[in-house]
């Protein structure tokens, strides 16, 4: 069994530095690695990520993460990347990481991810070239996460991203704004890898579960959806997940 | 009409005229005055209110027209009993004392062949939402006192008048999905309604919603998405969650500027609340 924690949407600054890091403590002894699902920093700035290093950079076990859309705000995307990363945290954009664990290999990919929405309400390539742009962004990560999932050969997958594959986790956004929080080209990404768990963040109102068309469980890790520093996901048997609440 | 409803008008008719011979000002209040203005007549008693000062002046004359007076514990009323007819002299109207204001925006008008002060129609419907608690909220007989008299309540006042009550606020909600009155501005789903239930224009005071939101996503001060703005009856909320008191406080800062740039005359309400973090 491998024991994934996750969470995301922490919005770091400097105004709640050392907020999250007190509830990490033992973090160790119910999980094996540590997800990140975007958002780490308000702002956007260099020195958010240096409170995000902080505050995820010594927790015991193994972190990965993406970025999230508040992380790109003052384009230092690349420097909060080569930050966290000198921190020890793996940061994915369209590629992959193996852990070799106790209870087996992990292997995460991940994606920022983007909006676009859902089948029957969802954005098209057409017309005006800022709309082609906009799904054609969502499309490309999408593509890149699908590609390092598929080149995964570890014993469980998962996807990790910002942006939700899903509208079951969305529910209790208003419907309205769902192209903005997610796109289903995620979870086809998901679904042609066949990944064991799909974990987003970004819907700080939506709800924790939800599953994909292909029946890939989905998990919104939102701190305001969880309501508590992580979840704790069991990989061999994510429909009766256990560990600490 | 039934036996008993008539016998309880004549009681409110014989109440209004002690109250008019002692030259003590009154109104009809509760469902008697809702009955003044369209609705069904009383069923259970009939409700006047009269100035604080004068509650015991009040009790003096009901005794004197050979009533049975009684003055409950609860400090707000008077009861008088006319036979087995129930006589509310109230004071103390949801809370709030009965005063002069209140008096003034009476409106006389003719009840069963005689003229009396009833209570000003936003004042009635405000008196039965304020007194709404967890163990007397009926909104049914509210709704059949209220959809009569709908076209005669100013509904932007009693929308903020109501705000702070849980009670009020769902009692709107049901008006407005009962279609007894339109939505409120800057509230799902009344997005291109053409009616207003607000002061000012509705479509102006979405747009001022929509700048405010737009505002707290992008100032640098604050860059928070989450925060969603319903502007209506004169007040800017904001509601939401944020992940820190700075950030709360950011956030008001921000929004106030606006206002005071854009509209001067709404007030803000701040009701973003902190994200909770619990050690799993």
């Amino acid at each position: 069994m491998i024991r994934v924690a996750a969470v995301g949407d922490v919005h770091l600054g400097a105004d709640v530095r050392g907020s999250i890091s007190p509830h990490l403590d033992g973090l160790g002894e119910h999980a094996d690695a540590l997800l990140l699902a975007g958002d780490l920093t308000q702002h956007g700035t260099t020195a958010e990520a240096e409170i995000v290093a902080e505050e995820f950079g010594d927790v015991g076990v193994p972190v990965i993460a993406v970025l999230g859309n508040h992380d790109y705000q003052s384009d230092q995307q690349a420097d909060i990347t080569r930050v966290l990363r000198l921190s020890g945290i793996h940061v994915l954009e369209g590629t992959g990481i193996e852990l070799d664990l106790p209870g087996g290999t992990l292997g995460v990919a991940g994606s920022k991810g983007f909006g676009g929405g859902f089948p029957g309400r969802c954005a098209s390539e057409f017309g005006e070239p800022q709309m082609k742009e906009f799904v054609v962004h969502s499309r490309r990560l999408a593509d890149g996460l699908g590609a390092a999932l598929g080149a995964l050969e570890s014993d469980v997958r998962v996807a990790l991203t910002h942006y939700s594959p899903v509208p079951d986790t969305l529910a209790g956004e208003p419907p309205e704004i769902y192209p903005f929080l997610g796109s289903y080209f995620l979870a086809e990404a998901a679904d042609g890898a066949a990944a064991d768990l799909a974990v987003h963040g970004h819907a700080h109102a939506g709800q924790e579960c939800g599953i994909t068309p292909g029946g890939v469980q989905v998990r919104n890790v939102a701190l305001p959806v969880l309501r508590r520093a992580y979840a704790v996901y069991s990989l061999d048997a994510v429909n009766s997940r256990t560990g600490p609440r | 009409m039934s036996h008993p409803q008539v016998l309880l008008l004549e009681t409110m008719k014989k109440a209004a005229a002690i109250l008019q011979q002692a030259g003590i000002p009154f109104a009809l209040a509760g469902g008697a005055a809702a009955y003044a203005r369209g609705g069904a007549p009383p069923v259970h008693d009939v409700d006047f209110v009269v100035l604080a000062e004068d509650s015991d002046a009040v009790a003096v004359v009901f005794a004197d027209a050979g009533m049975t007076v009684e003055r409950p514990p609860e400090g707000w009323l008077i009861k008088a009993f006319d036979e087995d007819r129930m006589i509310d002299l109230i004071y103390v109207l949801a809370g709030q004392p009965v005063n002069w204001q209140l008096l003034d925006r009476a409106e006389r008008i003719n009840v069963a062949a005689i003229e009396m002060p009833v209570l000003a129609a936003t004042d009635l419907v405000l008196s039965m939402l304020r007194s709404m608690t967890e163990h007397h909220a009926d909104f049914a007989l509210t709704l059949t006192c209220v959809r009569p008299m709908r076209e005669q309540v100013d509904w932007s006042e009693v929308r903020a008048a109501v705000n702070g009550s849980a009670f009020g606020r769902a009692f709107l909600v049901l008006l407005e999905e009962l279609d007894v009155i339109p939505g409120s501005a800057g509230s799902a789903g009344s997005a291109g309604s053409a009616g207003s239930a607000g002061s000012g224009e509705p479509a102006e005071l979405e747009n001022l919603a929509g700048r405010l939101e737009h505002a707290l996503t992008t100032d640098p001060r604050t860059h928070e998405l989450g925060v969603r703005v319903e502007v209506a009856g004169g007040i800017a909320s904001l509601h939401g969650e944020v992940a820190g008191e700075q950030r709360r406080a950011l956030v008001a800062a921000v929004a106030a500027e606006v206002l005071s740039a854009e509209a001067p005359g709404i007030a803000l309400r701040n009701e973003v609340t902190l994200t909770e973090v619990r050690t799993p």
